[in-house]
């Protein structure tokens, strides 16, 4: 039995996802049956091609190079999130973009995507990365699942007002391949959800232009937001708060139902979420509930003896 | 029904405990039926009558003076907790204890004793405040903790290596004053922790002193040879008070939530002491979030509970 978790962030919760793996490594005891990391997804911002979560900040190469080092020894790939849905091709060339797949592409790390376009360029440039195909395509029709399901990657995230739909999921062929946004924050069937993706493309390409112009300014967050998506209260949502939500997928559900069936992929959103949050997600979903308060616990510890928690 | 804790800490954990008491306040629903809290204890450094746990540092009359205010302002007594056993007259006088005691000296605080002249000389000087008896005292006997119980004390902790035994504890007639350390981190029926506390209670001594003869450099007891005896590997290579919550439970002593609810509550019992004031915040946490809280609502009270050490600076994270 294996249920194979794709964690956020291997950039912005770098030191926190490393403590995990080692947790998860070291510990084995204190998890649920047959967890893996299958992957931590992100970007090193800043990033032009990133999508579905606007990314601030700046990496340097030597961070970049650490970073890839550091989880592809453990035998751990990097998972590009790749998925801005308003590139054109002007972008493809974007010098970091590539510099960063260069310095990755080892056959080990992986690419989630959402537009054709740089789909194309990554098959034809990049061939060794494993492609995923994004939750943010919002394939919701059966049809259109199935015939990407027919296609050549190596996973496709489903989208997830799918989830919990088990007539539907029932049905579905390479089962082990289709990968399960467990903790959405979104609101279930939002008619905004497409435009929210290409809004946040569009604001992620903005920021990239801005910080290679004006390197030492704040980047305007309202200026680039005419839809006002920031309003939305629903990215705010905690771990507790989704658990009510149709899409929301239980630890229990996942070992009862989703692996029993076939699934073995799971995401655990929370690119952008406080750490607080990611921590608490992980436990929820990955630890046994007996030992959820000591492996809490535990990796709180080893954050406070490694410095990355504090307290004044 | 109450469930009245004393807790750890008002000094070293000052700004945790505070923050926790406002969450009761504010959050009721989190916590289990009756939860109060009855106290906070401990000390503010380097007060030469301490005992229990040695305590290093230095308070300022400025700290201590918000301190006081800031707990009994929410109607929360602070506890003393006077117990070195080790004192002798000359220490009575101490400027810095009785300066405390003068400016606590409103009612509502309270003090905690093991020391029979220290108690003669609060109960004659310092008439406001009430008087705890301590488990330093090591009454183990139950006819002794009988009587010590018919003597004039607000409360009486009871040694912890009666707890559960639940035919001398019911034998016991006025169950409120009794308070039951409930998360105990010693070795049950240890022989020697009367020798630790006397231990700690020297080194609290020798470490006023030193503070007070304006001495340069780290304090260190194992440079006071006549010592000896406390500087043994027994006490200072002790592991017992590094034993987190979740290897507490299996101790003999230990008492749980949910007996505290399910039995000794319902037994007549009702003042519940929780140590910790030499844990780190991490550990101290786990310990609040597992007696007081409901336990399918702990990891919420716990997250709502590090956010806000986060929005006050008490705690942060860097990734």
């Amino acid at each position: 039995m294996k249920a194979r978790f794709h964690l956020p962030d291997f950039s912005g919760n770098f030191k926190l996802n490393l403590l995990f793996a080692d947790m998860l490594k070291n510990r084995p005891d204190f998890f649920r049956e047959g967890v893996e990391i299958a992957s931590f997804y992100g970007v090193f911002p800043p990033c032009l091609w990133n999508g579905g979560r606007t990314q601030g900040g700046m990496t340097d190469k030597n961070f970049i190079k650490g970073v890839i080092k550091t989880f592809n020894d453990r035998g751990i790939p990097l998972r590009y999130t790749f998925t801005n849905m308003v590139l054109e091709k002007k972008h493809l060339a974007d010098d970091r973009c590539n510099m960063i797949l260069n310095l990755s592409n080892n056959g080990l790390n992986e690419a989630i995507v959402a537009s054709p376009v740089l789909e194309d360029y990554l098959r034809r440039n990049y061939p060794k990365f494993k492609l995923t195909s994004s939750t943010c395509k919002r394939l919701n029709t059966e049809e259109a699942l199935l015939a990407e399901l027919e296609k050549d990657y190596h996973i496709v995230v489903l989208d997830y007002d799918f989830n919990n739909r088990f007539d539907v999921l029932e049905k579905l062929p390479r089962k082990n391949d289709i990968e399960l946004l467990v903790n959405a924050c979104c609101e279930p069937e939002c008619p905004r959800r497409i435009e929210h993706y290409k809004a946040i493309g569009a604001q992620q390409i903005a920021y990239c232009e801005h910080i290679r112009k004006y390197p030492n300014l704040p980047f305007d967050i309202e200026k680039h937001d005419p839809q006002n998506f920031r309003a939305c209260p629903y990215s705010q949502r905690g771990v507790f708060d989704i658990r009510k939500l149709k899409t929301h997928i239980t630890p229990d559900d996942i070992w009862e139902k989703y692996i029993p069936m076939g699934f073995e992929q799971f995401k655990i959103e929370g690119r952008t979420a406080s750490q607080l949050n990611v921590i608490e997600t992980y436990m929820y979903y990955m630890a046994k509930p007996e030992c959820r308060d000591e492996a809490r616990f535990f990796l709180l510890k080893l954050m406070e003896n490694t410095g990355v928690l504090k307290f004044n | 029904m109450k469930a009245r804790f004393h807790l750890p800490g008002f000094a070293s954990h000052y700004e945790f405990n505070l923050i926790f008491a406002q969450m009761i306040h504010d959050c009721p629903q989190y916590f289990r039926e009756g939860v109060e809290v009855a106290s906070v204890y401990g000390t503010f450094p380097p007060a030469i009558w301490n005992g229990g746990r040695f305590q290093y540092g230095q308070c300022n009359k400025d700290f201590i003076k918000t301190v006081i205010k800031n707990f009994n302002d929410r109607g929360i007594p602070l506890r003393f907790t006077f117990t070195n056993p080790m004192l002798e007259k000359k220490h009575l006088s101490d400027k810095f204890c009785n300066m405390i005691m003068h400016y606590a000296d409103n009612g509502m605080n309270e003090v905690i004793v093991a020391s029979p002249l220290l108690e003669e000389y609060i109960r004659r000087n310092y008439p406001n405040y009430k008087i705890t008896s301590s488990t330093c005292k090591r009454i183990t006997e139950p006819e002794k903790l009988y009587d010590e119980l018919d003597k004039d004390y607000h409360i009486v902790v009871i040694d912890y290596d009666l707890n559960n035994k639940f035919d001398i504890l019911e034998k016991i007639k006025d169950k409120k004053k009794c308070e039951l350390l409930v998360n105990a981190c010693c070795n049950p029926g240890c022989k020697r922790r009367s020798d630790h506390y006397r231990g700690i209670g020297a080194e609290q001594i020798v470490y006023a002193e030193y503070l007070k003869s304006g001495a340069k450099g780290d304090f260190d007891f194992s440079d006071y040879p006549e010592y000896a005896q406390y500087i043994d590997p027994a006490f200072t290579e002790c592991k017992c008070m590094s034993r987190t919550i979740f290897n507490i439970k299996d101790l003999s002593t230990h008492i749980s939530p949910d007996d505290i609810w399910g039995k000794y509550i319902p037994m007549g019992f009702e003042q519940f002491k929780i140590e910790g004031r030499s844990l780190e915040l991490l550990n101290l946490t786990e310990h609040y979030m597992y007696y007081m809280v409901k336990p399918e609502l702990r990891d919420e009270a716990r997250m709502l509970l590090f956010a806000q050490l986060i929005r006050q600076g008490i705690m942060s994270t860097k990734f």
